[in-house]
């Protein structure tokens, strides 16, 4: 598979004392799903910004598909609308993507843009809501929505975009189960239509389920280790070094005592 | 999940490679004021940094310099010299230098208010139109001299001394003020300066008021900042006017819901936290005798420059 994205030695600082990210090294391949894990606080929505094209690297370049993205590059009215119509950015806030005055305008702002005719544009939209059984809240205000109904037209508002690569920050933030697994299938299924999808988390129960690609930043803002799911969600020494699981107390029956308990153990197939 | 995915989305129709065109994208012009008031939290992690730092001023008790601020503005206002005036300003720039800021920008931005809002409103006062006196610099003259309204319009129109001395004297006093106000701000925690304002007898619920407004300032920051990058990472082409409007309008409503559900959240944080209606609010600890000496060293200095003039005149005789 060919690289998608390139973060090519990648620093970011929001002021001198507050580095987000240090030399931050690596590719995503079309086509996959690939999950930035870190703690609180160690740089991922920074990380994932970065490749939005919604903040710029201190030192460093950021290529999507071979271009270089920069401020500059983005004020190129053609480069914009390339890269913006290509990669659909999902924030962690449901609140700040919604700007629209209902669901059904939400969803349709997108096509719209994109220069669709307003049916296929409709069209999109009427399919997306009924996938994301949305369709008997399209003329709902957002701000009337619950958070997992908010989550689901902020990734409607952007699915009827067609995005090749979809950005998902902390996509589970704020859901109950039922929407966790919901927001999981999905990310399965548009993996599987091809989509390239890069979330940012720190719950391994994502990862155990998605079996991506993965990036450990550390609590230093550095990459401290890339690969499969399978490799490193068992290494519980390292996950422990990168603050992703600790050992907490807790009750087996009667029984009080404290373990690392990492939370992907608790996965199980039906039967087993 | 009840239905398949749609045919739309299993195919790829956005294009894969980019072809560059001429064209400059352009913001609506309340989107980039949008992005401007986000600016304030970046301005605020840097007023943490420097109050964060180990200089003279960062050291010195936070009501040590709201009281030599008062007493400097008394002061500065109170000074007529401008020799005394351009050492005050020689004065606050050591401060800032040994406080370890780099002031060079905010040295900047202050000269630039204190011209706009000190020299030019005072500018007319040096013609001899509004203020008599000696003429350093003639500009015009005129036949004879016409009386209109309350204003005598002289033969010979120009720049005069006392003139100058009011314009320049007015410019020193905003640009001395708003300094020393900046260095106190860049070298104390905000909420250290909402607390040392107790010694002035400022109620405690007024001060917890401008706390809490200080606070919301930034979540109201974080919010627009966050509302920018949402819409710029779904802005493919320029908007229409009328697109922008009806976005922004979106927008000033959600915020006004979002304010209104976090002024409740915080009535019913400080009510689960037993708040009934009076305020206590923490402390300072003592006043020090190193912190009154603080007070008499910078206030003393002040002060000394105040008589400059005289005492040079008593030194040179």
């Amino acid at each position: 598979m060919e690289d998608i994205i390139r973060i090519a030695q990648v620093s970011f600082q929001y002021t001198k004392q507050q580095p987000a990210l240090v030399d931050i090294d690596f590719s995503v391949k079309k086509g996959e799903i690939f999950a930035i894990l870190g703690s609180n606080g160690s740089g991922k929505s920074t990380l994932l910004n970065i490749i939005g094209g919604l903040t710029y690297p201190t030192t460093g370049q950021y290529f999507f598909q071979g271009n270089e993205v920069s401020a500059d590059a983005l004020k190129n009215k053609s480069f914009n609308a390339w890269f913006r119509e290509n990669l659909g950015f999902i924030f962690q806030n449901p609140d700040s993507q919604l700007f629209c005055p209902t669901v059904m305008d939400e969803l349709l702002f997108g096509p719209l843009q994109l220069g669709k005719s307003q049916a296929e544009a409709t069209q999109r939209t009427d399919e997306v809501l009924e996938m994301l059984e949305l369709t008997h809240l399209s003329a709902r205000s957002s701000h009337t929505l619950s958070s997992g109904e908010k989550k689901r037209v902020a990734i409607g508002a952007i699915l009827t975009m067609n995005p090749s690569v979809l950005i998902i920050d902390e996509p589970m933030a704020g859901l109950d189960p039922k929407s966790q697994s919901y927001i999981t299938e999905l990310l399965i299924r548009l993996n599987e239509a091809g989509k390239t999808i890069i979330i940012s988390t720190h719950s391994l129960a994502l990862a155990d389920y998605l079996k991506p690609r993965i990036a450990v930043l550390s609590e230093e803002h550095r990459l401290v280790r890339t690969g499969l799911a399978e490799e490193i969600l068992p290494d519980t020494d390292f996950l422990t070094g990168v603050n992703l699981i600790h050992a907490h107390l807790h009750r087996h029956g009667k029984e009080l005592h404290k373990h690392i308990h990492p939370q992907f153990l608790f996965h199980r197939h039906d039967g087993e | 999940m009840k239905s398949e995915i749609p045919a739309f989305l299993l195919s790829n129709d956005s294009r894969a490679d980019f072809v560059r065109q001429p064209g400059r994208l352009r913001y609506p012009f309340v989107d980039r004021t949008l992005r401007k008031a986000g600016a304030v939290i970046t301005a605020g992690y840097l007023q943490w940094e420097t109050a964060a730092g180990n200089g003279m001023m960062q050291r010195t008790d936070a009501r040590v310099k709201t009281l030599f601020l008062l007493f400097f503005v008394v002061l500065v206002g109170l000074t007529r010299p401008l020799s005394s005036q351009m050492f005050f300003s020689g004065y606050l720039l050591t401060l800032f230098a040994l406080s370890g800021i780099n002031f060079l920008p905010i040295i900047l931005r202050t000269f630039i208010f204190a011209f706009i809002f000190g020299f030019l409103v005072a500018a007319p006062a040096m013609l001899n139109i509004f203020v008599d006196g000696e003429i350093v610099l003639n500009i015009a003259t005129l036949s004879k001299s016409h009386q209109i309204w309350i204003y005598t319009i002289p033969q010979h129109i120009g720049i005069t001394r006392e003139g100058t001395f009011i314009a320049f004297g007015l410019f020193f006093k905003v640009f001395n003020s708003v300094t020393l106000s900046s260095l106190i701000i860049f070298t104390t925690p905000f909420t250290e300066i909402i607390r040392s304002l107790r010694i002035f007898r400022v109620p405690s619920a007024l001060l917890m008021v401008i706390t809490l407004t200080y606070k919301y300032i930034f979540v109201l920051s974080h919010s627009i900042g966050d509302m920018y990058r949402g819409m710029k990472s779904r802005l493919i082409r320029n908007l229409r006017s009328k697109e922008s409007r009806k976005i922004i309008a979106g927008r000033i409503a959600f915020i006004f819901t979002k304010s209104w559900k976090r002024y409740e959240e915080v009535f019913n944080a400080m009510t689960a936290r037993g708040y009934t209606g009076q305020l206590s609010v923490s402390g300072f600890r003592k006043f020090r005798i190193a912190d009154l000496l603080g007070f008499l060293i910078l206030a003393g200095i002040g002060l000394t420059l105040h008589f400059i003039e005289p005492l040079w005149k008593i030194l040179s005789e």
